[in-house]
């Protein structure tokens, strides 16, 4: 029964995250490219010009620009749109009652496509700069997933929260937009001076940039890297456990 | 087969929501809002082979017991116990797609009406079938006339049987030919479920097809008559 249910929520979850990505390009002509070529452009405009600003090798910081942007775009997405997935998927929720599962498993996949049109921008950035693949490259087919699975109690929370404090989406977006400036994906760690550290060590931006560049370019993991990662983690999944639940957020969507 | 036992219990139901207020734009830290009660004290039971309306003017509380009862919302305090597979029929179109086509809306919805069901091919050509909107299945819904749309969902949301038959009014869908379709599924459905608990305003409705009748009274508050 709950296995029958489970694979029922998989099936409405793929069905509306497939036509979520179908509405939105509809009557386009390149679809869903159009997610890589935008990200695409934005790589080489800021890699030629970021590059020539903080580095002073072009191709390697573009190469690294690529990963970080792919994965910034796809993970800052799914934040900010898990504070509005229970309104958007408030039609089901009329049909089978409030399932915050289902919203969040649509918006887990709907994003997911995103982000493998993105890779596909990496892929690309990596044959104009005459850059040689790697096996490990595949890795972050694997490690972004897990990225999102880790973050599952944050999304959860925020999309909770969202309903009762509408404020939450506020605040979300303005802390996403601070993030990206004081995170390492335009720069990388080795950039910062010491004494201004303490802007990566507790935040959680680096962690995820850092898994997926160690991940991606072959290089050794962290131990650090883990040891916040766990920390965090099971810091939300604390909250979400103790969190009051509501059973009829429905009627405040 | 369904066992004799099988019954729905509500007992001292009721439902209370929150309402919000608007604030004043000089109002920013006071949100202000007022607890609101749905239903009171409610008690109902449905047998296996009870046909039972709920009657009662606009606003009552009749939507939100069909609701209850569908399992959509819960209730604050009480007892609730539904034992059968549901089929709400309370508002139709929910969950639909304008931009998708009509196929495309029977793949997205048929797992929302018929939860933990499957789909295949002939499913899917038997919905088409019934709705009888020719090649307009491949166009986009908001294409549609408002007949074709609603000829299209109820196919969808019939196209499974249940134990249990959750209507809100009775349907009045499409021209006269296609309503003759629609009450001959519908009666089909009625005899084959186990239940049936409809809201209705028509009294020769109720009178036809009910053995048992609720009555809300005031608002929230409900009698069995």
């Amino acid at each position: 029964m709950l296995t029958n249910k489970f694979s029922s929520d998989i099936k409405i979850s793929f069905s509306a995250a497939k036509y979520d990505l179908i509405s939105r390009f509809a009557r386009t002509k390149l679809g869903p490219f159009w997610h890589t070529l935008a990200l695409l452009l934005t790589i080489l405009a800021m890699g030629a010009i970021y590059g020539s600003i903080v580095s002073n090798d072009t191709v390697a910081f573009t190469s690294e620009l690529a990963l970080s942007l792919a994965v910034w775009q796809s993970f800052s997405t799914h934040v900010i749109e898990s504070t509005s997935i229970h309104r958007e998927t408030k039609n089901f929720y009329s049909v089978l009652g409030f399932r915050p599962f289902l919203g969040l498993l649509r918006l887990s996949m709907r994003n997911y496509f995103y982000f493998l049109f993105s890779t596909i921008s990496i892929a690309i950035t990596y044959l104009i700069l005459g850059l040689d693949f790697s096996i490990s490259m595949l890795s972050i087919f694997i490690i972004y997933p897990l990225i999102v699975l880790f973050s599952f109690p944050l999304f959860y929370l925020l999309s909770i929260w969202s309903i009762k404090y509408p404020d939450i989406s506020m605040i979300v977006n303005s802390i996403i937009t601070l993030l990206f400036f004081i995170s390492p994906i335009v720069w990388t760690p080795e950039m910062l001076p010491l004494d201004k550290f303490y802007f990566i060590e507790f935040n959680p931006i680096y962690y995820i940039m850092e898994l997926s560049r160690s991940t991606f370019f072959g290089k050794e993991i962290l131990i650090q890297t883990n040891t916040y990662l766990v920390v965090f983690y099971i810091l939300i999944t604390l909250v979400l456990v103790f969190s009051k639940k509501d059973k009829n957020l429905f009627f405040e969507l | 087969m369904i066992s004799k036992k099988k019954k729905i219990i509500l007992e001292d139901i009721s439902l209370e929501i929150p309402r919000y207020f608007h604030n004043s734009i000089f109002r920013i830290f006071s949100q202000r809002s007022e607890c609101l009660k749905l239903l009171s004290n409610i008690s109902l039971i449905v047998e296996e082979g009870e046909r039972v309306a709920i009657t009662g003017p606009n606003g009552y509380g009749k939507t939100t017991l069909l609701r209850l009862i569908s399992g959509i919302v819960q209730p604050t305090s009480g007892t609730f116990k539904n034992p059968y597979r549901t089929l709400s029929l309370i508002s139709l179109g929910d969950g639909v797609n304008e931009d998708l086509t009509g196929l495309q809306n029977i793949y997205l919805l048929y797992y929302v009406y018929h939860y933990g069901s499957k789909l295949n091919k002939q499913k899917v050509n038997k919905i088409i079938e019934f709705a009888d909107i020719g090649d307009s299945i491949n166009h986009p819904l908001r294409t549609y006339s408002s007949g074709m749309r609603l000829r299209l969902i109820f196919s969808i949301m019939t196209a499974e049987p249940a134990e249990l038959l959750v209507f809100d009014e009775w349907l009045s869908v499409g021209d006269q030919s296609f309503q003759k379709r629609v009450n001959e599924r519908i009666n089909k459905m009625i005899k084959n479920s186990s239940a049936l608990v409809f809201a209705s305003h028509n009294r020769e409705l109720v009178d036809k097809f009910s053995n048992k009748e609720y009555v809300f009274l005031e608002k929230g508050v409900m009698k069995n008559g």
